[in-house]
């Protein structure tokens, strides 16, 4: 009996708990943050977040008229999961744009969602489906698959002169896409990737698809997926004997990953929107002050989202108006030469909705990144 | 392939064996004294790679040091465990499952707990000696894999002398043959139990801690060796020397599939191979191999049928027609994310009614009903994207694929207990594998997207509330049938062969053919579901299929009560709702989650359609009371 009054009193506690909603200020924007915070790509989901986080507690201490309010909801990379905290945060909270989610899969599943509410999303997701989907809601903050890959494959042929180079991707959508990219982008130069071996997310273990690259005769090795799996391939490939010159795409720009990797990413060469190495005054500032707070270097992920929350703030304060609809406007309205200028430079979208940024190729020499050239 | 990359390869599968085996081990000690599937062993990995951490970090022990520490802390962790959150489970004799579904519990929890204190991000080991190379006959080989190997052996060995030399460690063995007898001898049950949580956990952290250097420490460490260190110990037919064994073969396995055959279907080719034997080479037996689901309380007791006759003419119509003012109004009352998720928990919903007549009718396992819910998903949404199908063919085509699928691999019903869950769930991987790989049909990894909504005339269920009707009607639908089906001559065979299958068998009962059509229309439940869903999201990739997904399948049937059918609703609700109506504890959440999974589990084993029976049962006594019916009968009444 006891025990049925217990349950009792706890379900009435979660239905009014759900029932409270925070009544709304006129001049708080508010922004949906959809990320994993649990689960295997929880470290995206804290990037995301730390940029949209620091940008918009500068943005209320500087004591503008609108204050800047994140409705932060855990997706554990789960696609469902990401839609309903979508549909969440936009009914129920009323948000005026979407930040997410991390994984590419996940934010094309709430493509259809943001164009039904008419939300604008900024996800840092790189799968080019994402921005075919018609939608006019949709913005990549983030340099797409394809770009990312060419420019890599275009430095490790042209200015390296290598011509054999392994792929070893994770059977995920965002190993394969960008796995795909790159053999697309060596057979524009009449090249074939010397070995094309894929591995399951979950696994620690490549000693067999290394043996592969071994018997390939590759000089190069290109690893995508999550940094940790980057680093481990990096490891063992190291204790396999391989002298390889390691490439990385923005999955690797963490720096999880040289400490992760330590020795064995010497001298990898990774592309990046945005490098923490840039001596720019600016730049340094950033660094200085996201190290301040939390303790590590930023990466790309985290220099999008402050960008990204920046420009959403803009679009509030110049139009005048708090609605989803001004600031895809705002957002759309970027053009080369006149778009918002941010800690990645200047941001302007194409027709459907890419950002695109010169990519940063730098080199890490004594466990620091080093400049290549941009 | 030369010689050196040989060895170095097997050398390297042998390292990652040694690590499977050991975590084997401790699944085969638990199942072997208390005949529990331990989910939480993989989190004992975890925390013994943490414990590890901050014992090489803080303390600066040596690594042999490092690794007897963590022995030590997670053994004992492991005691406390068994003590404080099995015990009351084990004691109440309610059904493995139970049990099962709370060490699930506990692995959420305790993986929160991990990403609280020692967060999201995976952390590097120390080096552990200066120079990392040692040369072996001329192959330069990873002193660490020296140290996990030497280190991994002498645990086995320990462990292996344990059981033949000391008489607790034969009393052990004399337990787990046949513990009635061996209580009579002066065996103490629940000291054997507690000092097999305490090895077993034990035997995980170390794992922890000698593949933490190699693969770092991170909140999923144990995840990732869960599955195949089930695999080990299946293969090894769940002995203690058998699983050393199958640790070490299925590491070198694996690893050379990758290297000599193809990477890509590396898991594909282990999980076959552990099928066929499972299958074909010899079915394992464990000593008392009681079905998984025994000791459930699931016939419909007596005391609901008296009230149900009881009970006034009225009060069934009247129940009747709130209910479908609730149905209509529901979605016009709440916002729409909540329709939203109630959609979702609806259509899971009738893919767990189907699971729910496996394993809570027939005393089936499926670790793998995640799959056919997928092939139902890709079935339905392919024909409509390619052959332009409407919905109302494309779904009962997605639920009679599902049920095809079901019918292939129905032979597998022939494992029994453990190794049914065991190759269920390896079924589950494959179908999940060939989801990703098969990419000239699903996409692969990319998945589908834009699977038009469903459409009947000219209106188009593209709403979250149009949906809703849509999926209650045909949980609706499915729930009619299934009820029908499990109170016809067939569902009582079912509940017969589960029940006892010796004599379902000797009345004439043929209890295999029962079992596959049980498995087929509960598989087709699942394809119905899937095709509901693709249209619903119209994304899907083979993610929304893996095996957590089963997993939360079959949380719900047990949460919702076994061989309930309204039970099997009220669970899925429970499963996805609460997860999302505690997103307020934001950290917390998964904390909260899992402890309350696991309390569920000590404090309503019957499931919340057993809380849902008792009013009925008080009633039904009042009435036995007044007409004084089966006298001194009443009181008898239920926990």
């Amino acid at each position: 009996m006891k025990r049925n009054v217990i349950l009792l009193l706890g379900m009435v506690t979660l239905v009014t708990l759900s029932m409270m909603q925070a009544a709304a200020a006129l001049d708080v924007i508010k922004v949906g943050v959809v990320g994993p915070l649990t689960g295997q790509f929880a470290s995206g989901g804290q990037s995301q977040l730390y940029g949209a986080e620091m940008k918009a507690k500068e943005l209320n201490a500087s004591g503008g008229k609108y204050k800047i309010e994140l409705l932060v909801e855990d997706d554990a990379s789960n696609c469902d999961q990401s839609v309903n905290a979508t549909v969440k945060v936009i009914t129920q909270s009323k948000v005026v744009a979407v930040l997410g989610a991390v994984n590419s899969p996940c934010a094309l599943a709430m493509v259809p969602i943001t164009k039904r509410y008419k939300v604008p999303q900024f996800t840092f997701g790189v799968g080019t489906a994402i921005t075919k989907q018609g939608s006019e809601w949709v913005f990549r903050v983030a340099v797409a698959a394809p770009s990312q890959t060419r420019t890599l494959a275009e430095y490790a042929t042209k200015k390296l002169g290598h011509k054999k180079i392994a792929v070893l991707y994770s059977n995920d959508e965002y190993g394969a896409s960008m796995a795909e990219g790159f053999k697309k982008a060596l057979e524009n130069m009449g090249l074939q990737p010397a070995a094309y071996e894929s591995y399951p997310v979950e696994d620690k273990d490549f000693s067999g698809q290394l043996t592969k690259v071994k018997s390939s005769g590759a000089t190069v090795l290109y690893s995508t997926g999550s940094y940790a799996a980057s680093a481990l391939i990096a490891k063992q490939a190291k204790q396999f004997g391989l002298g390889l010159q390691l490439l990385g795409d923005t999955g690797n720009a963490h720096p999880k990953f040289i400490e992760l990797g330590g020795e064995a990413v010497e001298g990898a060469v990774i592309v990046e929107p945005f490098t923490p190495a840039d001596p720019d005054p600016k730049i340094q500032e950033f660094v200085k002050k996201f190290r301040g707070q939390y303790n590590r270097d930023p990466d790309g992920w985290v220099a999008e989202m402050y960008d990204t929350v920046g420009i959403i703030y803009d679009a509030v304060t110049n139009s005048g108006k708090m609605n989803p609809q001004a600031i895809r406007d705002h957002a759309a309205s970027f053009k080369p030469g006149n778009g918002y200028k941010g800690i990645l430079g200047e941001w302007y979208f194409d027709k459907e909705g890419n950002a695109n940024f010169s990519l940063y190729k730098v080199q890490i020499k004594g466990g620091k990144k080093v400049i290549l050239e941009r | 392939m030369d010689l050196v990359t040989f060895v170095q390869l097997v050398l390297g599968g042998l390292t990652v064996g040694c690590v499977y085996s050991l975590v084997g081990l401790g699944f085969a000690l638990t199942l072997r004294a208390t005949e529990l599937i331990n989910f939480a062993q993989g989190e004992m990995v975890m925390l013994g790679a943490f414990i590890g951490l901050s014992a090489i970090s803080v303390l600066h022990l040596p690594f042999f040091a490092v690794f007897v520490v963590a022995l030590i802390v997670t053994g004992l962790f492991g005691v406390l465990m068994e003590r404080f959150m099995l015990r009351p489970i084990l004691d109440r004799k309610a059904p493995l499952l139970n049990l099962l579904i709370a060490t699930l519990g506990i692995s959420i929890a305790l993986q929160a707990v991990a990403i609280i204190i020692w967060g999201r991000e995976p952390v590097p080991y120390p080096e552990i000696s200066s120079s990392p190379y040692v040369d072996v006959f001329g192959i330069a080989v990873q002193r660490l894999n020296l140290w996990i190997l030497g280190l991994g052996f002498a645990s086995m060995l320990g462990l292996h002398l344990f059981f033949q030399k000391t008489m607790t460690g034969i009393s052990w063995r004399a337990a787990s043959l046949d513990h009635a007898t061996a209580a009579l001898y002066g065996v103490n049950r629940r000291t054997n139990v507690a000092l097999t949580f305490g090895i077993s956990a034990a035997l995980g952290g170390g794992a922890g801690v000698l593949i933490a250097p190699l693969f770092f420490a991170s909140f999923g460490l144990g995840h990732s060796v869960l599955v195949k260190a089930f695999a080990a110990a299946a293969m090894g037919g769940f002995g203690v020397v058998g699983t050393m064994f199958g640790g070490l073969i299925l590491g070198v396995v694996e690893t050379l599939a990758a290297g000599l055959v193809s990477s890509t279907y590396k898991n594909v080719i282990m999980y076959g191979i552990l099928l066929s034997i499972l299958m074909f080479f010899f079915r394992p037996k464990i000593p008392a191999g009681r079905s998984i689901t025994e000791q459930s309380k699931v016939v419909v007791t007596k005391k609901v049928d008296l009230f149900k006759s009881f009970s006034a003419p009225w009060l069934k119509p009247t129940c009747g027609i709130l209910l479908i003012c609730l149905w209509v109004f529901l979605p016009l009352v709440c916002g729409t994310y909540t329709v939203r998720i109630l959609n979702m928990a609806v259509i899971l919903g009738i893919a767990v009614l189907g699971l729910q007549l496996i394993v809570g009718y027939t005393g089936q396992f499926s670790f793998g009903h995640a799959a056919f819910y997928g092939i139902g998903a890709y079935t339905s949404a392919l024909l409509s994207m390619h052959y332009h199908l409407p919905f109302y063919i494309t779904m009962p085509l997605a639920a009679g694929a599902a049920g095809v699928a079901g019918w292939i691999v129905a032979p597998t019903l022939r494992l029994r207990g453990h190794f049914l869950a065991i190759g269920t769930l390896a079924m589950g991987e494959i179908g999940f594998l060939l989801m990703i790989n098969w990419k000239w049909l699903t996409k692969g990894a990319y998945g589908l997207y834009g699977i038009p909504f469903p459409r009947i005339g000219n209106f188009e269920f593209a709403s979250d509330e149009a949906y809703y009707f849509l999926a209650t009607v045909t949980l609706g639908i499915v729930y009619f049938f299934l009820r029908r089906l499990t109170s016809s001559r067939f569902g009582r065979a079912l509940v017969a062969v589960r029940e006892n299958e010796l004599a379902a068998v000797v009345s004439g009962i043929r209890a295999f053919h029962q079992k596959t059509r049980a498995f087929v229309v509960g598989c087709g439940c699942a394809g119905l579901a899937g095709a509901l869903y693709a249209h619903y999201v119209s994304y899907i990739n083979p993610e929304s299929f893996k095996f957590g997904v089963s997993v939360e399948m079959v949380t719900m049937v047990v949460i919702g009560g076994l061989g309930s059918m309204p039970g099997g609703i009220v669970g899925s609700l429970v499963v996805i709702l609460l997860p999302e109506y505690l997103r307020f504890l934001a950290d917390y959440r998964l904390v909260v989650y899992g402890s309350l999974i696991i309390s569920f589990m000590i404090f309503l084993p019957g499931g919340l359609s057993d809380l849902a029976r008792r009013p009925a049962c008080w009633i039904a006594n009042g009435i036995e009371a007044r007409l004084r019916i089966c006298e001194g009968k009443h009181g008898s009444a239920q926990d």
